[in-house]
């Protein structure tokens, strides 16, 4: 498998009123074309920002990104301009959103919203680009969609909002999608419909995805390789059933506890103490010490870094130290 | 469409009752006799009479209300006491240049005044920002009294390119029309251009924050479209009835601009009137810039709806 996208100590800080604050601090992560990797970790940790940062799509003033690089198909994504990123974005990579209410523009109507996409990259006409419109709103399950294509979002449901995110972002064919939390704010049944459509259109048109969420259960359900971040580094990462079988940092084996399991006796479901420290809040060394039940004192010595645990499994964690 | 556009107009059938029932009432709610008052201190009881008969004031108030009603229905809003006419034609004299004023100052101010506020918007905190801002503060604070007579001194009088003053029907000189408005409408346009910038300001920075200004970025599509389709269709939403409020305003007619250009409009009609106590004038003005007020919301209403789908709906 060739390699899609290599990120490499990607940091990114922002300004804020008690000076510059890292809140990436030395994320790598990599993906292949086509395969399906999810990111997850509790929220604040990270993973949108890593997302916006293959866009860039940084909020930029306060955001910054201080060290690091990305590579996309081989080409260097910082070093570009906005022209040379604007023509990526859309076509080659897209990006989906957590909130289909606000994602999409109140005062258009959708079809405009999709065919919008072809126009400026594939150059296509007004009527082309409806008509390819509604194939796509056809293809991601939008009953009548010659009808649809004049509404406007405020007239559809939250699942069908994401349906027409999802056609908009496949409109090109990118090599890599990103869905950020694509499901979380969705009813459970949507959920489950959403999800199923974005592994489908996963296999049909081959393109890589990288599947942020917060939810194990989603993981499990349609990804190959899993990385686990907290408070803006990457702990682990490995095959999801090599995670989900051995989970080798501490913080990951405390989310899975956190999963309640539907076939088990009721009991109090574990959660994990405490919260996830802010950005410009970080303890020295191990982030996660505070919260970790097998913290010794040695964990706050360094910020620990990827050991292997098996082949492709890796976890940032001392007690793996060799 | 038609149904949101009947509906409101339907609703806005009461507050023109209103407005006429408030026209009407001004004649009963002035203190003391109006009869006595239009005839002034040295008039004898006899003239008092006389005018409260021509006035109708004798009869029943219900009467006086239905006949004035009837009248007003066909146009006829009664006679001047101070000038030589009709109400109606007094008004419609006038109408012209208030309304040429209006239109200019309007054209200025939304060329103008939403370019700015994009701009400082798309440039926050910076310079750039700042200048547009500052200009935008002057604008709104500086009166307009002053700003008319300091043009008067640099374009008339220094520069000696605009005349001082007076009003050139546009059917005579389209040309000597636009010289004749320009610095007027520039008076009044300078705090209509203050505001509408601040608001656009304002609106565009909360609009660039939204995720679907985001989305519209992550879809790929180039800044100009991000911004001048995207956001600023958003942006026009709260805008449109700013610039609503302002023409509303203008068309009521400004006394100060008017009287510093000597320009025969509605704004010096009033003042007139209400110096010379001349009633009908005062009721007929009273009523027609009323009604267009509320046409005119009609008209932003309409306007509204046509660039957000949602209040087409009622949401």
């Amino acid at each position: 498998m060739t390699r899609l996208i290599e990120i490499e100590d990607l940091a990114v800080s922002f300004r804020t009123d008690r000076g510059e604050v890292e809140a990436l601090s030395g994320v790598s992560l990599h993906l292949d074309e086509g395969e399906v990797l999810g990111v997850v970790g509790e929220s604040g940790c990270g993973k949108s920002l890593t997302a916006l940062a293959i866009m860039g799509l940084v909020p930029s003033p306060p955001g910054r990104i201080t060290r690091g690089r990305i590579a996309f198909a081989g080409r260097d994504l910082l070093g570009l301009d906005e022209a040379a990123m604007t023509r990526i974005r859309g076509e080659q990579i897209a990006m989906i959103f957590q909130e289909p209410m606000s994602a999409l523009n109140p005062v258009f109507t959708v079809g405009e919203q999709v065919a919008e996409v072809l126009r400026v990259h594939e150059g296509l006409g007004r009527t082309a680009a409806r008509e390819r419109a509604a194939q796509l709103l056809a293809r991601v399950g939008i009953p009548d969609p010659a009808r649809r294509l004049g509404q406007y979002p405020h007239e559809l449901s939250g699942g069908l909002r994401q349906r027409v995110m999802i056609a908009a972002a496949l409109a090109c064919r990118p090599k890599l999608l990103i869905a950020d939390e694509p499901t979380t704010a969705l009813d459970v049944t949507i959920q489950a419909q959403i999800l199923a459509l974005l592994a489908d259109l996963q296999r049909e048109f081959g393109m890589a995805t990288m599947l942020i969420t917060h939810d194990l259960g989603v993981v499990a359900q349609v990804v190959t390789r899993v990385v686990v971040m907290y408070a803006g580094k990457v702990v682990e990462e490995g095959p999801v059933e090599a995670v989900f079988e051995r989970p080798s940092h501490p913080y990951t084996a405390a989310l899975m506890r956190s999963i309640p399991a539907l076939a088990e006796g009721v009991s109090r479901l574990p959660a994990i103490p405490g919260t996830v420290p802010a950005p410009g809040a970080w303890p020295r060394g191990c982030r996660f010490a505070p919260r970790c039940t097998h913290a010794v004192p040695e964990c706050g010595a360094g910020v620990p870094p990827l050991y292997p645990v098996a082949p492709g499994h890796h976890a940032a964690c001392i007690r793996h130290a060799a | 469409m038609v149904r949101f556009a009947a509906t409101r107009l339907v609703a806005a059938l009461p507050v023109l009752l209103l407005v006429s029932l408030v026209s009407f009432s001004v004649m009963h709610l002035i203190p003391g006799d109006p009869a006595s008052v239009i005839a002034g201190p040295a008039a004898t009881n006899q003239e008092i009479d006389a005018i409260r008969q021509q006035l109708g004031l004798d009869r029943p108030f219900l009467e006086q209300m239905l006949a004035w009603y009837g009248h007003v229905l066909q146009g006829d809003f009664g006679r001047s006491i101070l000038l030589n006419t009709t109400v109606w034609q007094a008004i419609v004299d006038r109408v012209p240049v208030t309304f040429s004023l209006s239109v200019l100052a309007l054209i200025m101010t939304i060329v103008v005044g939403v370019p700015a506020g994009v701009i400082a918007a798309l440039r926050a905190n910076t310079a750039v920002d700042a200048a547009v801002t500052g200009m935008a503060l002057l604008g709104v604070s500086v009166p307009s009294f002053w700003l008319a007579l300091m043009l008067i001194v640099l374009f008339s009088v220094i520069l000696e390119w605009l005349p001082t003053g007076g009003y050139v029907p546009f059917a005579e000189s389209p040309v000597d029309w636009f010289r004749s408005l320009l610095m007027p409408s520039l008076s009044l346009a300078l705090l209509q251009i203050g505001l509408l910038a601040r608001i656009t300001r304002a609106t565009m920075l909360e609009v660039l924050r939204q995720d679907y200004v985001r989305t519209a970025r992550a879809k790929g599509l180039p800044r100009v479209m991000v911004i001048g389709k995207h956001a600023l269709k958003n942006v026009m939403v709260p805008v449109i009835t700013v610039i609503g409020i302002s023409f509303g305003l203008l068309l009521s007619g400004s006394i100060v601009i008017e009287t510093v250009y000597s320009l025969p409009g509605i704004g010096r009609l009033l003042a007139t009137s209400i110096f010379g106590r001349d009633y009908p004038v005062i009721q007929g003005t009273l009523l027609l810039t009323a009604t267009m007020l509320v046409l005119l919301n009609l008209v932003v209403d309409l306007l509204y709806a046509a660039i957000d789908p949602r209040v087409r709906y009622g949401r």
